[in-house]
């Protein structure tokens, strides 16, 4: 019994050990996410279907659905049955649909899933077009499917959803520590940077559904803490195997996770140059760091090996292959100008549909767009948002101007946070471009940055760290509270979307 | 200052929560009770059904209860202003039978009133049969990826898509009003009761703002304290 007894103790005092800050915003961030998570209809995030079909499969079979080859689609027989019979498929951006809620329809769904064939789980094998998505996320949502054997769909996929809600906390939890080594002693920064994610509205909608991104932010966050941790405490053979670790675990989460291979580049040589170490030293770091991106490059072989069609992983943002001819440097170079800034004279019209910072940034990311796309806020909710950023970042850039030494004495992190955000849009821009030189889909969404939400949060932080005592405080619980509200706004145009 | 962060956060929440936040709950809007099939909008194309006068144009599948009330269906462009259309519907233990007036015009989407169920009737088919001579034509949807667990005849015939019907618990009904029935239909296809799903809700607007402003003022309280050391 006393054995029983002392690892509970242990976990007690650990938690007594979380600052309460932070343990009262994981809570805000818990409540937000459970809410999401009922507030969403089954299978009506963005591509939700087809991320729970690839969990069902692994959990199922042990193996990777294909993204090219197989007879058995995206989905599994339950799942299919969830979309055609559930009527969840007809849901899909349709405002004028509702779920089925009665209990006679649950009824009637269990009769159809205790009907289907004992294999019927087995079935998705493929083709599915997140077959090219690397297999972290779906392992660990996988054990959640095992956990809950007697469960049906229904059941398992609520489960599928804590998971997400579970890596939307550790996400919370790391950009404490990120901005703790950001801001040091100060709490209020601190509190308000962690706050920003635990409440964007996209944040926590992200973490109610099944969607790989989630974890993709999750990692970035974690790269980040560490990279910044390295750089101040300095170079270790340790560190850096952990830091390529977080960005061996990115790469095996999503194709977007190779924007951190060079983020990781600039943070190792940020460490190095803050500390110069010796060259026995310096190569037994970079070994380290090496070694550990070779042991995750082998387990991407090995997972590869595993899917069909090719054993190729990863899907258009990585694969630089296609479309190498028609790549012109100067066009990708315009187009990104003209996604933030007015078009000049001298420029050719931006490919694709036209979309820019207010969609992508404003409208999808800092505000939010919800469900599969057919839930948003009013136009005048992203204006304010659009001014309030807009405001926001000016006050960030008059704050480096006018403290610019405390900036500079700082200059590690600032460089790695910047690096880090610019590698992923830069690499959101590239493989947009590319996909436009091939198509009309621009492969860009808000959704993509979640990765730079613990940078958001930081940003945030600095800039009630830059103002005055008071004023910063002010700032910050505005900041949260206008938060807290959109989030609260985002959950109510759910509710009346899908429940009403 | 640690008081102050927490009234601010609190005011500026329940500020908020007064300007839109209770408008938003208090705006009366049809009370949905089901969508047994699809309308057209978003991706579901419209798709008209011609009907002769006296066919059964039918869908199964369709949950009658206590809360179904109303029933709304779609009238297509045809030569003659729509007929009178007979709204029947069955299940077990329940008959009702309605009448939608003649004359309803193209495009118009006519709410009939429905004699609720006393119970849950469970798995059930409304049936609208137009009188009088002429064809008519109903609002619907094609089939595919609209497909609905319930399927359209005429007169006992299955045809290649869906006819539009939603039925309603009220016509104008504010969310404020319907907090517990929203409740419920949260809970639907979930491991949770509608209970539990009223408890969150309750918790993150009640509680949400408060955690936020404590976690905000203890750290005002802590940086304060250390700028004082």
């Amino acid at each position: 019994m006393t054995s029983l007894l002392r690892p509970m103790s242990r976990v007690r005092t650990q938690a007594r050990r979380v600052p309460l800050p932070l343990a009262l915003l994981l809570a805000v961030a818990l409540l937000l996410s459970l809410s999401w998570g009922l507030a969403t209809a089954p299978l009506q995030g963005p591509d939700e279907s087809e991320h729970v079909g690839y969990v069902e499969h692994l959990a199922e079979t042990g193996r990777l659905p294909s993204s090219t080859t197989g007879t058995g689609g995206a989905y599994a027989g339950d799942e299919s049955a969830a979309l055609q019979q559930g009527g969840l498929l007809r849901l899909v951006q349709n405002r004028g649909v509702r779920p089925l809620w009665s209990p006679g329809a649950e009824q009637r769904f269990r009769a159809v899933e205790d009907a289907l064939p004992p294999d019927a789980r087995t079935t998705g094998a493929g083709p599915t077009p997140v077959g090219v998505n690397p297999p972290l996320y779906y392992a660990f949502e996988a054990i959640g499917w095992r956990l809950t054997p007697g469960a049906g769909f229904f059941g398992k996929l609520y489960v599928l959803r804590l998971g997400s809600t579970m890596i939307f906390l550790l996400l919370v939890g790391l950009t404490w520590l990120l901005a703790g080594e950001v801001f040091g002693g100060r709490v209020v920064p601190r509190t308000v940077a962690t706050g920003v994610v635990a409440l964007l509205p996209m944040a926590g909608f992200m973490s109610g559904i099944v969607n790989t991104d989630i974890m993709l932010a999750a990692w970035y966050a974690a790269f980040l803490w560490l990279a910044v941790r390295t750089a101040r405490l300095g170079l270790t053979w340790k560190r850096s195997a952990l830091l390529s670790l977080t960005v061996a675990l990115a790469v095996l989460t999503h194709g977007r996770g190779l924007a951190l291979v060079p983020a990781l580049a600039v943070a190792l040589a940020a460490a190095w140059l803050r500390h110069r170490q010796g060259l026995w030293e310096t190569a037994r770091n970079a070994a380290a760091a090496a070694g550990t991106l070779l042991a995750g490059l082998l387990v991407y072989r090995l997972a590869a090996s595993t899917a069909g069609g090719g054993g190729a992983l990863y899907g258009g943002e990585a694969s630089l292959n296609n479309q190498s001819s028609a790549f012109n440097i100067r066009q990708l170079l315009s187009s990104i100008w003209q996604f933030y800034l007015p078009k000049l004279d001298a420029m050719a019209p931006r490919l694709g549909p036209p979309i820019g910072y207010r969609q992508i940034f404003v409208q999808q990311y800092f505000a939010g767009v919800f469900s599969s796309f057919e839930v948003y806020f009013p136009y005048w909710v992203y204006d304010l948002v659009q001014v309030s950023v807009g405001v926001l970042v000016l006050v960030l850039y008059s704050a480096g101007l006018v403290r610019w030494r405390r900036a500079v004495a700082h200059w590690p992190a600032i460089v790695i946070l910047t690096a880090t955000a610019g590698c992923l849009l830069l690499f959101l821009h590239v493989a947009s471009y590319r996909a436009l030189l091939g198509g009309d889909n621009p492969l860009i969404v808000g959704r993509y940055l979640l990765p730079m939400t613990a940078i958001t949060g930081v940003a945030a932080g600095a800039i009630v760290a830059a103002l005055p005592r008071r004023v910063g405080v002010v700032v910050g619980a505005l900041l949260l509270t206008g938060l807290l509200a959109l989030s609260l706004g985002a959950l109510g145009l759910n509710v009346q979307r899908f429940y009403a | 200052m640690r008081k102050r962060v927490l009234a601010l956060v609190v005011v500026a929440f329940a500020g908020w929560f007064a300007w839109k936040a209770l408008p938003f709950l208090r705006v009366a809007q049809p009370a949905v009770w089901e969508t047994p099939t699809v309308s057209p909008g978003g991706p579901a194309p419209l798709q008209a059904f011609t009907a002769k006068g006296g066919q059964h144009v039918c869908i199964d599948h369709v949950d009658f209860g206590p809360q179904a009330r109303w029933v709304q269906i779609g009238i297509q462009a045809s030569r003659f202003p729509a007929p009178a259309i007979r709204v029947e519907a069955r299940a077990p233990g329940y008959r009702a039978v309605s009448r939608i007036p003649a004359g309803a015009a193209a495009g118009s989407t006519p709410l009939v009133a429905l004699r609720p169920a006393a119970h849950d009737a469970g798995d059930g088919t409304l049936c609208l049969v137009p009188e009088g001579r002429h064809t008519m034509a109903f609002m619907g949807t094609t089939l595919g990826r609209n497909s609905s667990p319930s399927t359209t005849t005429v007169d006992g015939q299955a045809i290649g898509g869906q006819i539009s019907v939603t039925l309603l618990s009220s016509p104008a009904q504010s969310m404020g009003s319907r907090l517990g029935d929203l409740a419920a239909h949260l809970a639907g296809f979930r491991p949770v009761t509608g209970w539990e799903v009223f408890l969150l809700g309750l918790l993150v607007v009640l509680g949400a703002p408060l955690l936020v402003g404590v976690a905000l003022a203890r750290a005002a309280a802590q940086d304060a304290d250390s700028a004082r050391r």
